[in-house]
Protein backbone atom coordinates (compact mmCIF):
# COMPACT_ATOMS: atom_id res chain seq x y z
CA UNK A 1 0.00 0.00 0.00
CA UNK A 2 2.86 2.32 0.89
CA UNK A 3 4.36 1.81 -2.59
CA UNK A 4 1.08 2.76 -4.24
CA UNK A 5 0.91 5.93 -2.19
CA UNK A 6 4.49 6.79 -3.10
CA UNK A 7 3.75 6.18 -6.78
CA UNK A 8 0.81 8.57 -6.69
CA UNK A 9 2.89 11.17 -4.87
CA UNK A 10 5.63 10.86 -7.50
CA UNK A 11 3.13 11.15 -10.34
CA UNK A 12 1.61 14.20 -8.71
CA UNK A 13 5.00 15.84 -8.38
CA UNK A 14 5.82 15.09 -12.02
CA UNK A 15 2.48 16.43 -13.20
CA UNK A 16 2.97 19.65 -11.26
CA UNK A 17 6.57 20.29 -12.27
CA UNK A 18 7.01 22.51 -15.33
CA UNK A 19 9.02 20.77 -18.05
CA UNK A 20 10.74 24.05 -18.86
CA UNK A 21 10.24 27.78 -18.54
CA UNK A 22 6.57 28.43 -19.19
CA UNK A 23 4.43 31.49 -19.73
CA UNK A 24 2.40 33.00 -16.95
CA UNK A 25 -0.95 31.15 -16.70
CA UNK A 26 -3.73 33.07 -18.48
CA UNK A 27 -5.84 33.26 -15.32
CA UNK A 28 -3.09 35.29 -13.61
CA UNK A 29 -2.83 37.90 -16.36
CA UNK A 30 -4.42 41.32 -15.80
CA UNK A 31 -5.81 42.82 -19.00
CA UNK A 32 -5.75 46.61 -18.92
CA UNK A 33 -7.07 46.93 -22.48
CA UNK A 34 -5.53 49.10 -25.17
CA UNK A 35 -3.49 51.91 -23.65
CA UNK A 36 -2.15 55.17 -25.05
CA UNK A 37 0.87 53.95 -27.07
CA UNK A 38 3.36 56.25 -25.30
CA UNK A 39 2.87 58.67 -22.45
CA UNK A 40 6.18 60.28 -21.53
CA UNK A 41 8.90 62.60 -22.82
CA UNK A 42 12.31 61.08 -23.45
CA UNK A 43 15.14 62.69 -21.46
CA UNK A 44 18.10 60.97 -23.09
CA UNK A 45 19.33 60.61 -26.66
CA UNK A 46 21.50 58.29 -28.73
CA UNK A 47 25.15 59.26 -28.26
CA UNK A 48 24.72 60.37 -24.65
CA UNK A 49 26.17 58.62 -21.63
CA UNK A 50 23.46 56.43 -20.12
CA UNK A 51 22.33 57.63 -16.66
CA UNK A 52 23.82 55.27 -14.11
CA UNK A 53 21.69 53.51 -11.52
CA UNK A 54 21.74 50.84 -8.87
CA UNK A 55 18.57 48.80 -8.38
CA UNK A 56 17.60 45.74 -6.34
CA UNK A 57 17.30 42.49 -8.26
CA UNK A 58 14.89 39.64 -7.71
CA UNK A 59 17.72 37.41 -6.48
CA UNK A 60 18.55 39.82 -3.64
CA UNK A 61 21.59 41.41 -5.32
CA UNK A 62 21.89 45.05 -6.28
CA UNK A 63 22.84 45.71 -9.89
CA UNK A 64 24.70 48.81 -11.03
CA UNK A 65 24.62 49.68 -14.71
CA UNK A 66 28.22 50.97 -14.65
CA UNK A 67 29.44 47.56 -13.46
CA UNK A 68 29.05 46.31 -17.05
CA UNK A 69 31.31 49.08 -18.38
CA UNK A 70 34.05 47.52 -20.53
CA UNK A 71 32.52 44.05 -20.10
CA UNK A 72 29.10 43.78 -21.72
CA UNK A 73 26.76 45.62 -24.01
CA UNK A 74 23.52 46.21 -22.12
CA UNK A 75 19.98 45.82 -23.41
CA UNK A 76 17.99 47.82 -20.90
CA UNK A 77 14.43 46.55 -21.23
CA UNK A 78 11.76 48.57 -19.43
CA UNK A 79 8.35 46.89 -19.25
CA UNK A 80 5.19 48.42 -17.79
CA UNK A 81 4.02 45.92 -15.22
CA UNK A 82 4.17 42.39 -13.91
CA UNK A 83 1.32 40.01 -14.74
CA UNK A 84 0.21 41.92 -17.83
CA UNK A 85 -0.24 40.40 -21.31
CA UNK A 86 2.62 41.61 -23.50
CA UNK A 87 5.26 41.77 -20.77
CA UNK A 88 4.51 38.20 -19.75
CA UNK A 89 5.82 36.79 -23.01
CA UNK A 90 8.37 39.45 -23.97
CA UNK A 91 10.91 38.43 -21.34
CA UNK A 92 10.38 34.66 -21.71
CA UNK A 93 11.07 35.31 -25.39
CA UNK A 94 14.45 36.70 -24.35
CA UNK A 95 15.05 33.37 -22.60
CA UNK A 96 14.45 31.61 -25.92
CA UNK A 97 16.77 34.06 -27.68
CA UNK A 98 19.49 34.01 -25.03
CA UNK A 99 22.13 32.84 -27.49
CA UNK A 100 21.40 35.81 -29.77
CA UNK A 101 22.19 38.21 -26.93
CA UNK A 102 25.27 36.27 -25.87
CA UNK A 103 26.58 36.10 -29.44
CA UNK A 104 26.52 39.89 -29.33
CA UNK A 105 28.27 40.05 -25.97
CA UNK A 106 25.15 41.52 -24.40
CA UNK A 107 23.29 41.20 -21.14
CA UNK A 108 19.62 42.07 -20.72
CA UNK A 109 18.63 44.12 -17.69
CA UNK A 110 14.88 43.91 -17.17
CA UNK A 111 13.32 46.80 -15.27
CA UNK A 112 9.80 47.55 -14.11
CA UNK A 113 8.38 49.82 -11.42
CA UNK A 114 6.88 46.84 -9.57
CA UNK A 115 8.20 45.95 -6.17
CA UNK A 116 10.54 43.02 -5.74
CA UNK A 117 8.00 40.57 -4.23
CA UNK A 118 5.69 41.04 -7.23
CA UNK A 119 8.58 40.59 -9.65
CA UNK A 120 9.67 37.51 -7.73
CA UNK A 121 6.26 35.86 -8.04
CA UNK A 122 5.98 36.88 -11.70
CA UNK A 123 9.36 35.58 -12.77
CA UNK A 124 8.79 32.36 -10.81
CA UNK A 125 5.62 31.85 -12.85
CA UNK A 126 7.71 32.34 -15.99
CA UNK A 127 9.99 29.53 -14.86
CA UNK A 128 12.88 31.92 -14.24
CA UNK A 129 14.89 34.24 -16.44
CA UNK A 130 18.59 34.15 -17.26
CA UNK A 131 19.04 37.91 -16.84
CA UNK A 132 18.62 40.23 -13.83
CA UNK A 133 15.14 41.62 -13.19
CA UNK A 134 15.36 44.94 -11.36
CA UNK A 135 12.82 46.82 -9.29
CA UNK A 136 12.43 50.55 -9.94
CA UNK A 137 9.79 50.72 -7.23
CA UNK A 138 11.35 53.16 -4.75
CA UNK A 139 11.92 56.03 -5.16
CA UNK A 140 9.06 55.20 -7.43
CA UNK A 141 10.10 54.97 -11.08
CA UNK A 142 13.24 57.05 -10.49
CA UNK A 143 15.28 55.29 -13.17
CA UNK A 144 12.43 55.33 -15.66
CA UNK A 145 12.05 59.03 -14.91
CA UNK A 146 15.78 59.67 -15.44
CA UNK A 147 15.51 58.12 -18.90
CA UNK A 148 12.17 59.83 -19.59
CA UNK A 149 10.06 56.71 -19.86
CA UNK A 150 7.85 57.03 -16.76
CA UNK A 151 4.20 57.22 -17.74
CA UNK A 152 1.66 59.39 -15.95
CA UNK A 153 0.11 56.21 -14.52
CA UNK A 154 3.32 55.38 -12.63
CA UNK A 155 4.37 52.48 -14.83
CA UNK A 156 7.24 52.69 -17.26
CA UNK A 157 6.96 52.59 -21.01
CA UNK A 158 7.79 49.46 -22.92
CA UNK A 159 11.22 50.69 -23.98
CA UNK A 160 14.54 49.34 -25.14
CA UNK A 161 17.84 51.16 -24.63
CA UNK A 162 20.98 49.57 -26.04
CA UNK A 163 24.06 50.77 -24.19
CA UNK A 164 27.54 49.91 -25.41
CA UNK A 165 30.54 48.89 -23.34
CA UNK A 166 31.57 52.53 -22.97
CA UNK A 167 28.23 53.28 -21.33
CA UNK A 168 26.94 55.24 -24.33
CA UNK A 169 23.35 54.90 -25.49
CA UNK A 170 23.42 53.53 -29.04
CA UNK A 171 19.75 52.76 -29.70
CA UNK A 172 16.40 53.78 -28.24
CA UNK A 173 12.97 52.32 -28.94
CA UNK A 174 10.15 53.71 -26.83
CA UNK A 175 7.70 51.21 -28.16
CA UNK A 176 3.93 51.19 -28.37
CA UNK A 177 3.07 49.84 -24.91
CA UNK A 178 0.49 47.49 -26.45
CA UNK A 179 2.94 45.59 -28.66
CA UNK A 180 6.27 43.78 -28.43
CA UNK A 181 9.47 45.27 -29.80
CA UNK A 182 10.80 43.26 -32.76
CA UNK A 183 13.58 40.97 -31.60
CA UNK A 184 15.12 41.32 -35.07
CA UNK A 185 15.63 45.05 -34.62
CA UNK A 186 17.34 44.53 -31.26
CA UNK A 187 19.68 41.89 -32.70
CA UNK A 188 20.44 44.06 -35.73
CA UNK A 189 21.30 47.03 -33.50
CA UNK A 190 23.49 44.86 -31.27
CA UNK A 191 25.29 43.67 -34.38
CA UNK A 192 26.28 47.25 -35.12
CA UNK A 193 28.26 47.36 -31.87
CA UNK A 194 30.69 44.68 -32.97
CA UNK A 195 34.20 46.08 -33.42
CA UNK B 1 -6.81 3.80 2.09
CA UNK B 2 -7.30 6.82 4.36
CA UNK B 3 -3.66 7.69 3.80
CA UNK B 4 -3.90 7.28 0.04
CA UNK B 5 -6.98 9.45 -0.42
CA UNK B 6 -5.25 12.80 0.25
CA UNK B 7 -2.48 11.76 -2.14
CA UNK B 8 -5.03 10.87 -4.81
CA UNK B 9 -6.68 14.26 -4.37
CA UNK B 10 -3.29 15.98 -4.55
CA UNK B 11 -2.53 14.08 -7.73
CA UNK B 12 -5.77 15.13 -9.40
CA UNK B 13 -5.33 18.77 -8.34
CA UNK B 14 -1.77 18.78 -9.57
CA UNK B 15 -2.86 17.46 -12.96
CA UNK B 16 -5.49 20.16 -13.52
CA UNK B 17 -3.19 23.16 -13.81
CA UNK B 18 -0.72 21.14 -15.86
CA UNK B 19 -3.42 20.46 -18.41
CA UNK B 20 -4.78 23.98 -18.26
CA UNK B 21 -1.36 25.32 -19.14
CA UNK B 22 -1.08 23.32 -22.35
CA UNK B 23 -1.26 26.47 -24.44
CA UNK B 24 -0.47 30.17 -24.29
CA UNK B 25 -2.87 33.01 -23.54
CA UNK B 26 -6.19 32.71 -25.36
CA UNK B 27 -9.10 30.35 -25.73
CA UNK B 28 -10.12 27.81 -28.35
CA UNK B 29 -12.48 29.81 -30.60
CA UNK B 30 -14.15 26.62 -31.94
CA UNK B 31 -14.62 28.21 -35.34
CA UNK B 32 -16.82 26.48 -37.91
CA UNK B 33 -15.36 28.42 -40.83
CA UNK B 34 -12.29 30.49 -41.56
CA UNK B 35 -12.00 33.31 -44.07
CA UNK B 36 -9.46 33.30 -46.86
CA UNK B 37 -6.53 34.53 -44.76
CA UNK B 38 -3.87 36.65 -46.43
CA UNK B 39 -0.31 35.73 -45.51
CA UNK B 40 2.71 37.91 -46.10
CA UNK B 41 5.68 37.01 -48.26
CA UNK B 42 8.32 36.44 -49.22
CA UNK B 43 7.60 32.84 -50.15
CA UNK B 44 10.85 30.90 -50.44
CA UNK B 45 11.28 28.50 -53.37
CA UNK B 46 10.92 25.28 -51.35
CA UNK B 47 7.76 26.62 -49.70
CA UNK B 48 6.39 27.76 -53.04
CA UNK B 49 7.06 24.35 -54.58
CA UNK B 50 5.41 22.54 -51.65
CA UNK B 51 2.34 24.77 -51.55
CA UNK B 52 1.98 25.18 -55.31
CA UNK B 53 2.50 28.94 -55.19
CA UNK B 54 4.34 31.26 -57.55
CA UNK B 55 6.80 32.30 -54.84
CA UNK B 56 8.63 35.61 -54.63
CA UNK B 57 8.16 38.60 -52.37
CA UNK B 58 4.40 38.93 -52.68
CA UNK B 59 1.98 37.57 -50.14
CA UNK B 60 -0.77 35.10 -50.93
CA UNK B 61 -4.12 33.84 -49.79
CA UNK B 62 -4.83 30.42 -48.36
CA UNK B 63 -7.11 29.69 -51.31
CA UNK B 64 -4.13 29.88 -53.67
CA UNK B 65 -2.52 26.84 -52.08
CA UNK B 66 -2.90 23.70 -54.16
CA UNK B 67 -4.33 21.23 -51.69
CA UNK B 68 -7.64 19.71 -50.66
CA UNK B 69 -6.91 20.27 -46.97
CA UNK B 70 -4.63 22.59 -45.04
CA UNK B 71 -3.23 21.69 -41.64
CA UNK B 72 -2.39 25.05 -40.09
CA UNK B 73 -0.44 25.59 -36.89
CA UNK B 74 -0.84 28.99 -35.24
CA UNK B 75 2.25 29.43 -33.08
CA UNK B 76 4.47 32.09 -31.58
CA UNK B 77 8.21 32.22 -31.15
CA UNK B 78 7.50 33.69 -27.71
CA UNK B 79 5.24 30.81 -26.64
CA UNK B 80 7.11 28.20 -24.57
CA UNK B 81 4.42 25.62 -25.31
CA UNK B 82 5.05 26.11 -29.03
CA UNK B 83 8.76 25.74 -28.38
CA UNK B 84 8.18 22.55 -26.42
CA UNK B 85 5.91 21.15 -29.14
CA UNK B 86 8.14 22.10 -32.09
CA UNK B 87 9.92 18.75 -32.36
CA UNK B 88 6.61 16.87 -32.23
CA UNK B 89 5.21 19.08 -34.97
CA UNK B 90 8.25 18.33 -37.12
CA UNK B 91 7.64 14.61 -36.58
CA UNK B 92 3.98 15.10 -37.51
CA UNK B 93 5.03 16.73 -40.78
CA UNK B 94 7.45 13.88 -41.50
CA UNK B 95 4.72 11.31 -40.95
CA UNK B 96 2.29 13.26 -43.11
CA UNK B 97 4.84 13.41 -45.92
CA UNK B 98 5.28 9.65 -45.77
CA UNK B 99 1.55 9.01 -45.82
CA UNK B 100 -0.60 8.53 -48.95
CA UNK B 101 -2.38 11.77 -47.99
CA UNK B 102 0.73 13.93 -48.49
CA UNK B 103 -0.41 15.39 -51.79
CA UNK B 104 -3.86 16.24 -50.49
CA UNK B 105 -2.99 17.71 -47.08
CA UNK B 106 -0.43 20.53 -46.89
CA UNK B 107 0.96 21.94 -43.68
CA UNK B 108 1.96 25.49 -42.80
CA UNK B 109 2.54 27.63 -39.72
CA UNK B 110 1.42 31.16 -38.92
CA UNK B 111 3.55 33.07 -36.37
CA UNK B 112 1.03 35.11 -34.38
CA UNK B 113 2.53 38.50 -33.57
CA UNK B 114 5.88 37.34 -34.91
CA UNK B 115 8.01 39.40 -37.26
CA UNK B 116 9.85 37.77 -40.18
CA UNK B 117 13.02 37.68 -38.06
CA UNK B 118 11.23 35.95 -35.19
CA UNK B 119 9.68 33.36 -37.49
CA UNK B 120 13.06 32.64 -39.10
CA UNK B 121 14.71 32.36 -35.70
CA UNK B 122 12.08 29.83 -34.63
CA UNK B 123 12.51 27.90 -37.90
CA UNK B 124 16.30 27.80 -37.57
CA UNK B 125 16.25 26.88 -33.89
CA UNK B 126 14.04 23.83 -34.44
CA UNK B 127 14.83 23.00 -38.07
CA UNK B 128 11.17 23.34 -39.02
CA UNK B 129 10.79 21.63 -42.42
CA UNK B 130 7.39 23.03 -43.45
CA UNK B 131 6.55 26.61 -44.45
CA UNK B 132 6.15 29.24 -41.72
CA UNK B 133 4.81 32.74 -42.28
CA UNK B 134 4.84 35.85 -40.07
CA UNK B 135 1.68 37.49 -38.79
CA UNK B 136 3.41 40.48 -37.23
CA UNK B 137 0.31 42.61 -36.70
CA UNK B 138 -1.84 39.69 -35.45
CA UNK B 139 -4.14 40.12 -38.48
CA UNK B 140 -4.64 36.39 -39.02
CA UNK B 141 -4.69 35.71 -35.28
CA UNK B 142 -7.47 38.28 -34.78
CA UNK B 143 -9.36 36.87 -37.74
CA UNK B 144 -9.27 33.50 -35.95
CA UNK B 145 -10.64 35.10 -32.74
CA UNK B 146 -7.28 34.94 -30.97
CA UNK B 147 -6.72 31.29 -30.16
CA UNK B 148 -4.16 30.19 -27.57
CA UNK B 149 -1.01 28.76 -29.05
CA UNK B 150 -0.10 26.32 -30.40
CA UNK B 151 -3.39 25.95 -32.25
CA UNK B 152 -3.95 23.42 -35.00
CA UNK B 153 -6.70 23.62 -37.61
CA UNK B 154 -7.60 21.25 -40.41
CA UNK B 155 -9.19 23.39 -43.10
CA UNK B 156 -11.19 22.22 -46.10
CA UNK B 157 -11.62 24.66 -48.97
CA UNK B 158 -15.23 25.30 -49.87
CA UNK B 159 -14.29 26.47 -53.35
CA UNK B 160 -15.67 29.96 -52.79
CA UNK B 161 -12.70 31.48 -50.95
CA UNK B 162 -13.61 30.30 -47.48
CA UNK B 163 -12.73 27.21 -45.47
CA UNK B 164 -14.59 24.80 -43.26
CA UNK B 165 -12.82 23.85 -40.05
CA UNK B 166 -12.88 20.07 -40.19
CA UNK B 167 -10.97 19.75 -36.92
CA UNK B 168 -9.16 21.95 -34.44
CA UNK B 169 -6.97 21.36 -31.42
CA UNK B 170 -5.42 23.81 -28.98
CA UNK B 171 -2.22 23.00 -27.09
CA UNK B 172 0.15 20.06 -27.21
CA UNK B 173 -1.23 17.07 -29.12
CA UNK B 174 0.79 14.26 -27.60
CA UNK B 175 1.72 11.40 -29.90
CA UNK B 176 2.26 12.72 -33.47
CA UNK B 177 1.17 9.44 -35.09
CA UNK B 178 -2.09 9.33 -33.16
CA UNK B 179 -2.71 12.99 -33.92
CA UNK B 180 -2.12 12.43 -37.64
CA UNK B 181 -4.55 9.51 -37.53
CA UNK B 182 -7.16 11.82 -36.02
CA UNK B 183 -6.50 14.54 -38.58
CA UNK B 184 -6.72 12.16 -41.52
CA UNK B 185 -9.88 10.58 -40.11
CA UNK B 186 -11.47 14.03 -39.80
CA UNK B 187 -10.46 14.70 -43.39
CA UNK B 188 -12.07 11.44 -44.48
CA UNK B 189 -8.73 10.18 -45.69
CA UNK B 190 -8.48 7.20 -43.33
Amino acid sequence: MHRIAMAFALLAALAAAPAEAGPVPPELIYHAGDLKPTDSVLKVAVGQQAPDFTLPAVNGDHVTLASYRGLKNVVLSFVPAAFTPVCSDQWPGYNFARDLFEQNDAIVLGVSADNTPSQYAWTKEMGGLWFPVLSDFWPHGAVASAYGVLRSSGTSERAIFIIDKAGVIRFIDVHDINTRPDLGVIVRELGKLKP
Amino acid sequence: MSRILPLLIAFVLACVPAGARASGQGQDPHLATVSDLELSGPVAKPAAAYLGLAGGDAGFRLSQIKADFLLVEVFSMYCPYCQAEAKNVNVLYGLLQKSPAAARVKMLGIGAGNTPFEVEFFRDKYGVPFPLFPDAEFACHKSLNGPGTPYFMLLKADGAGAFTVAYSHMGAFGDPGAFLDTVLAKAGLR
